[in-house]
């Protein structure tokens, strides 16, 4: 049923990952971009982001709107996001009707409009997407959490980009912005589902083939300097509940330490798949026990996100009204300090790998989301990586976690923020 | 495997046991995991409005320990073999839902059966349980979004009514509800002749339906099966305006509607279908169109037809700025007048049938979206030979049938719910 990974390229640099899959009668095509907020400067923060949107806006072979007529029309499911490192774009479709996604992805590669008045009235959607996030203090604390962790690598910002950007940014910003990263050299284009490889590299060719390659700038991104000493974020406003959040520092998806890392984070709070994100809250995890079970907190959760440049592991928890959040900040980190201190059982070892295993299984049932995860891989790794995950998986000891932890999981560097509603 | 014919009477395993328990079974050998979803006519709409919380606390009580395993016993073995299985309740159901993978069936049946015909109700952790509810409730009532739809079914409903009320409960309720209220409420309403249980995945569905025999196959409650009882209501009159005004909140979220069109009723497809060209359709149909597209007043702004029996309702929805709050709900007049005025193009028409079927094997991809689609069969009483007739009954829809079904939104007569720093 399932055939091996196709991995190729057109002459114009346009890489091509190809899965072939013939367990449901559909194809998923995403066109994954190197361009997110980690490539915005200073005053054009949200660009990436609002490229995406104005990419839905029309060009004169697909006028407004038309791109999701047209899926719809034929049963299919279309959208896009923008992330730090990427920006990707989607079409999931009976495999009929497979031809439709690659002519969208073609042209939008070069041929978005841009058009003035629709940039305005998109201007107003970015910022009202911005504002429902404020309306969140989870959201403000997080984003105060990142902008104190990374203080000159551009994951300073979220993706959604600061308000004052949102309000200046010019049609020719945006539009200096598509035309300077959508190029096929600067994209991967990633196919998952019921189609002949054979037949669908000649389909890509004939789409493709003609677009020709960009002059990409020079990347320079900032290293994160190294932190030291602890970093704290008090957070003020209205209404809800209190809030804990500590991150801590994390490498690279491409380092050794990825793997160890996962399996930490499923020993704190749950698997989740690798390279996809879907997990689940195991309750029988450290920090739940530690935690949500001794009733300091109503709730526990970790982000550990794939990312091209070392990111964050987010730890956070809301604590019950008997207790502060000082309370369970000490409770979190002293469970952090024991995973630093003490070896994880093969018991819990096992029901990790176990966890994070099944949460692969089940993420694979879709077929966009193999789709997702092999494009997600060529943009922080490299997709090969996929078929030998659960190698990886299996590589895991208990004395690589307690590496990680001791090497990551390191209080002096890591940053601290606390909600507190105002009465 | 899967696709628009993934569901045919040939393929359902299907038995009736003689307490009235309905057992569903679909193999589905090209996954590598198995789904299972229960139904129990155990909703909120057995509990007193003082009351209210008591069935969702209770449906959460089935997994925090059984006579066999405690809380963490029941973690230890789920988490181990990579599995979940959990428990809620809305209006009408309590509702089980769980994977693994398929060589974890029987692990993930047996504690099913356990959670629903034995569980402890444990004091501690029917304290821990409703702790954690408050807590929860802390942050939803500092939501806009929560605010404006809850403020939407009570006055749409009435305070009384099992609609209208807070199916999570309130800060009131939920602290004068003891332990003995929810034992109570399991042993009055729990029963296997209101129930359905349906499994998908890579199994043999003989074997499973033998082993649901073995496990529930003696189940007999003494009392008698609940019966619906969800009260008749009538349409608002007039336009009905709540404010529920939250502090430091930059984005207002809004709910317009009225009582919509059930799942039984002929019209129910009409009603879909112009639901579908109203808010759902490319980029949230017409409302995401003008709302969002042409005039950049919100980030979202789409509709919903609520999908079951009885008085369903039928709400618009926005997130918008304060400031543009007149112009929007004046925008959302006029394109519901849009619809209930002028018949659907032939275009739409034609987009919304092609949509519908053809995205029925997007739908059904999972082993999780197959059990779904079997309890909602069962539920509704549709035939296994729904998704075949499913292509049927959506061309036979027509442009006159939309705009009929359309006659229940009026802009003269609603229900809009606002909440925010208004």
């Amino acid at each position: 049923m399932t055939q091996d990974l196709i991995v190729s390229s057109l002459p114009n640099g346009l890489r091509i990952v190809l899965r072939e899959l013939h367990t449901a009668p559909i194809v998923s095509t995403f066109m994954w971009y190197r361009v997110g907020s980690r490539n915005e400067g200073e005053g054009l923060t949200g660009v990436s982001h609002w490229v995406e949107h104005m990419l839905f806006k029309g060009s004169k072979r697909y006028p407004k709107g038309s791109i999701m007529q047209l899926v719809d029309r034929h049963g299919g499911e279309a959208n896009a996001m923008t992330s730090r490192d990427f920006t990707a774009y989607y079409e999931t479709l009976p495999s009929s009707q497979v031809e439709l996604a690659l002519d969208i992805e073609s042209d939008r590669m070069t041929g978005a409009l841009f058009d003035p008045a629709e940039i305005e009235s998109e201007r107003t959607v970015v910022i009202a997407e911005r504002e429902g996030s404020e309306n969140e203090p989870r959201y403000m604390l997080h984003e105060a959490l990142v902008a104190t962790a990374f203080q000159q690598h551009p994951y300073h910002h979220q993706v959604i980009g600061w308000k004052a950007d949102l309000q200046a940014i010019t049609r020719d910003e945006l539009y200096a912005h598509y035309r300077r990263y959508y190029s096929p050299n600067n994209a991967i284009l990633v196919m998952a589902g019921d189609f002949d490889a054979d037949q669908m590299l000649s389909m890509i060719g004939d789409k493709f083939g003609a677009l020709s390659a960009g002059e990409l700038p020079a990347e320079r991104i900032r290293t994160e300097p190294d932190q030291r000493g602890e970093r704290r974020v008090l957070l003020h406003m209205a209404g809800g509940m209190p809030s804990v959040q500590v991150a801590y520092r994390t490498p690279a998806v491409s380092d050794p330490d990825y793997m160890p890392l996962v399996i930490l984070n499923s020993v704190l709070t749950g698997g989740s798949a690798p390279f996809h994100g879907a997990g689940t809250l195991a309750r029988s995890a450290r920090l739940y026990r530690a935690l949500v079970d001794t009733e300091l907190a109503s709730a526990v959760s970790s982000s550990y996100q794939d990312s091209l440049d070392p990111y964050l592991l987010i730890l956070g928890a809301i604590p019950r009204k008997e207790h502060t959040p000082a309370e369970v900040e000490q409770a979190l980190k002293q469970v952090v300090q024991r995973l630093r201190e003490e070896l994880i059982s093969e018991a819990e070892l096992h029901s990790a790998i176990r966890q994070t295993s099944a949460q692969l299984a089940y993420a694979n049932e879709r077929v966009r989301n193999q789709a997702l995860s092999l494009g997600l891989l060529s943009i922080v790794d490299q997709p090969e990586r996929l078929m030998n995950i659960m190698e990886e998986l299996a590589a895991v000891t208990p004395e690589s976690v307690q590496r990680a932890a001791q090497r990551y999981l390191v209080d002096d560097r890591c940053i601290t923020g606390i909600f507190e509603p105002e009465v | 495997m899967q696709g628009s014919l993934a569901i045919t009477p040939e393929r359902v395993v299907r038995q009736r046991l003689p307490n009235g328990l309905v057992i569903l079974v679909i193999e589905n050998q090209a996954s590598a995991s198995v789904a299972l979803q229960g139904q129990f006519l155990a909703g909120s709409q057995f509990e007193a409005p003082e009351h209210c919380g008591l069935a969702s606390l209770t449906a959460a009580m089935l997994r925090r320990g059984t006579r066999q395993h405690t809380f963490q016993g029941l973690n230890q073995i789920l988490d181990g073999a990579g599995a979940s299985l959990g428990s809620y309740a809305n209006e009408r159901y309590a509702v089980l839902g769980g994977r693994a993978l398929a060589s974890d069936l029987g692990l993930l049946l047996n504690l099913a059966a356990e959670m629903l015909r034995e569980p402890a109700m444990d004091a501690t952790e029917f304290a821990k349980a409703r702790g954690q509810i408050l807590t929860n409730l802390g942050i939803y009532l500092n939501d806009t979004g929560y605010r404006a739809s809850s403020a939407f079914d009570k006055a749409l409903y009435g305070p009384e009514h099992p609609f209208g009320r807070e199916t999570i409960g309130t800060p009131e309720s939920l602290i004068s509800m003891q332990q003995a209220d929810l034992t109570s409420f399991y042993e009055r309403i729990y029963h296997p002749a209101q129930g359905i249980l349906a499994v998908s995945g890579a199994v043999r569905a003989d074997e499973v339906a033998a082993h649901f025999e073995r496990l529930f196959g003696d189940w007999q409650p003494p009392h008698q099966p609940p019966q619906e009882e969800i009260p008749p209501v009538a349409p608002p009159k007039g336009v009905v305006r709540v404010d529920v005004p939250l502090a430091d909140k930059l984005q207002a979220d809004l709910v317009w509607g009225t009582l919509g069109i059930a799942r039984d009723d002929q019209r129910y497809y009409a009603a879909r279908m112009g639901d579908m060209i109203l808010g759902q359709l490319g980029m949230m149909g017409r409302l995401g169109n003008r709302v969002r597209d042409e005039l950049g007043l919100a980030y979202y702004a789409g509709s919903r037809l609520e999908r079951g029996a009885g008085p369903v309702s039928w709400e618009i929805s926005a997130g918008i700025n304060p400031a543009d709050l007149e112009r929007t709900l004046s925008e959302i007049d006029a394109v519901v007048q849009g619809m209930r005025a002028e018949l659907v193009s032939e275009a739409e028409l034609a987009d919304c049938q092609s949509y519908l079927v053809g995205s029925m094997p997007l739908g059904l991809e999972t082993n999780t979206d197959l059990v779904a689609q079997l309890v909602a069969i069962e539920t509704h009483q549709l035939g296994f030979h729904y998704l075949q007739r499913f292509p049927e009954l959506i061309h036979a829809v027509t442009r006159e049938d939309i705009l009929a079904a359309m006659q229940c939104l009026d802009p003269a007569n609603h229900v809009v719910a606002i909440s925010g720093t208004l």
